[in-house]
C-alpha cells in the first residue's frame, strides 16, 4: 500500500527567534494539508499566546469558533485567525505548546475550512486545551501559509512547524 | 527491519449532484484503523449521520463536547438506530464551509465494540468533539453517511467530499 502522507517541509526557529514561520510555494499535488506546530512565544507576563495563521499572505476573511478548557472551566468564543496555541514567557521552562491544523481540499475553488486541536501545557494551575473550527472565506488555492504569535513579537528558539501533504 | 507504517487512501467521493447517502462498501480488513475526512454540503443545514454495515439496530451511542462561540457544553445520546458525527459543526449549504475528521479505531476486530473519535467544525456555528460507540463486535465492512437521517431524501449536495483512509500499524 502506498504511503500517502508526505512531509513537505519543516521549519525550526533558531537562536535569534522568528517573527513568523512561513511555508511558501506549497505544492499543489496533494488533497489535504496537515500542519503540526510546536511553539513557544516571547509574550511577556503570560503562560500562553495564540498563534495566528494567514493563507497566501491574506489576513482577511477568517472566522472561527473555539472551545477551550483551562483546568478550571470550559468556555467557547469566536475567533478570527487563531489556529494554534503556544506557551509563553511565564510557562514552565522548556515547555512548548502543540497543535495540529488540518486543511481539507486546500487546492479547491471553494472556501477553506480547517480544524485545530491544540494544547498549551505548563506545570501550573492554568493551562489550556483548545479546539477550533476555522474558515478562510476565500476561493483561492492555498499556495503559502504563515504562522505568527498573536501578542508576542516572535517565536522562541526550538519552536517548530512541519507541513504534510495528504493524497 | 524498517517499519512499514502506511496511511492509504481506500476510496474517495466527490458529489457532482445530490445524493441520499454516501456509501463505502467492501472496506478491506487489512488495516488497523480508519480515518475519514468529510467536507459536507447539505440542502438545509443538517447533521451528518452514519451507519456501520447497514445496521439500523439500536447500537449507536455518543457523547459530544461542543462550543458554539458563546456556550461550552456537553450532550449524550444512547441506544440510537444511527450514529451522528455533528451537533454544531454540521454541514451548511455553502461548499467548503464544514469539515469532519473521524477516527475509527481497530475497526476490523471481531472481539470488541467499536469506538470512534470525531471532530466536526463549522466556523459559523460551532465545534464538536465527539466519541461514538457502535455496540457490536462485528468487523466494520461498510460505512454509510446521510445528512438529516437516513430518510432516502437526496439531502447531500454537490461539492460534498468524503475520503476514507486506512492506517496500518508499523512492524518491527
Amino acid at each position: 500500500m502506498a504511503l500517502q502522507i508526505y512531509k513537505i517541509a519543516t521549519v525550526e526557529v533558531g537562536s535569534a527567534g522568528a517573527s513568523s514561520i512561513d511555508f511558501a510555494s506549497i505544492p499543489q499535488g496533494y488533497t489535504d494539508l496537515k500542519l503540526v506546530v510546536c511553539g513557544r512565544s516571547n509574550r511577556a507576563s503570560s503562560v500562553f499566546d495564540d498563534i495566528l495563521i494567514s493563507f497566501n499572505g491574506s489576513t482577511s476573511s477568517f472566522t472561527g469558533r473555539e472551545l477551550y478548557g483551562n483546568g478550571a472551566s470550559a468556555a467557547s468564543i469566536t475567533t478570527a485567525r487563531a489556529a494554534s496555541i503556544a506557551t509563553a514567557s511565564t510557562a514552565t521552562t522548556n515547555a512548548f505548546g502543540n497543535s495540529e491544523i488540518y486543511v481539507p481540499n486546500y487546492t479547491s475553488a471553494n472556501y477553506k475550512s480547517f480544524s485545530v486541536d491544540g494544547v498549551q501545557e505548563t506545570n501550573a494551575t492554568t493551562a489550556y486545551a483548545i479546539m477550533i473550527a476555522g474558515l478562510w472565506s476565500n476561493t483561492a488555492a492555498i499556495t503559502s501559509l504563515s504562522l505568527s504569535p498573536s501578542v508576542g513579537t516572535s517565536f522562541d528558539q526550538y519552536s517548530t512547524a512541519t507541513l504534510y501533504g495528504i493524497l | 527491519m524498517a517499519k512499514t507504517a502506511t496511511y492509504s487512501l481506500i476510496a474517495s467521493t466527490t458529489l457532482t449532484g445530490t445524493a441520499a447517502q454516501i456509501d463505502f462498501n467492501s472496506i478491506p480488513g487489512t488495516f488497523t484503523d480508519l480515518v475519514m475526512v468529510i467536507t459536507g454540503v447539505s440542502n438545509s443545514n443538517d447533521n451528518i449521520f452514519y451507519r456501520f454495515n447497514g445496521s439500523s439496530s439500536a447500537f449507536y451511542s455518543r457523547t459530544d463536547l461542543y462550543g458554539t462561540g458563546t456556550t461550552a457544553s456537553s450532550i449524550r445520546a444512547s441506544s440510537q438506530t444511527q450514529g451522528r458525527l455533528t451537533n454544531y459543526g454540521y454541514p451548511s449549504t455553502t461548499v467548503g464551509e464544514q469539515n469532519t475528521i473521524w477516527h475509527i479505531m481497530d475497526y476490523a476486530n471481531t472481539t470488541t465494540y467499536k469506538t470512534s473519535l470525531c471532530r466536526s467544525n463549522r466556523a459559523s456555528s460551532g465545534v464538536d468533539a465527539m466519541v461514538n460507540l457502535f455496540s457490536s463486535t462485528s468487523a466494520i465492512t461498510s460505512i454509510s453517511l446521510a445528512t438529516n437521517t437516513f430518510t432516502g431524501t437526496a439531502n447531500w449536495q454537490s461539492g460534498t467530499t468524503a475520503k476514507l483512509y486506512g492506517i496500518q500499524a508499523g512492524s518491527n
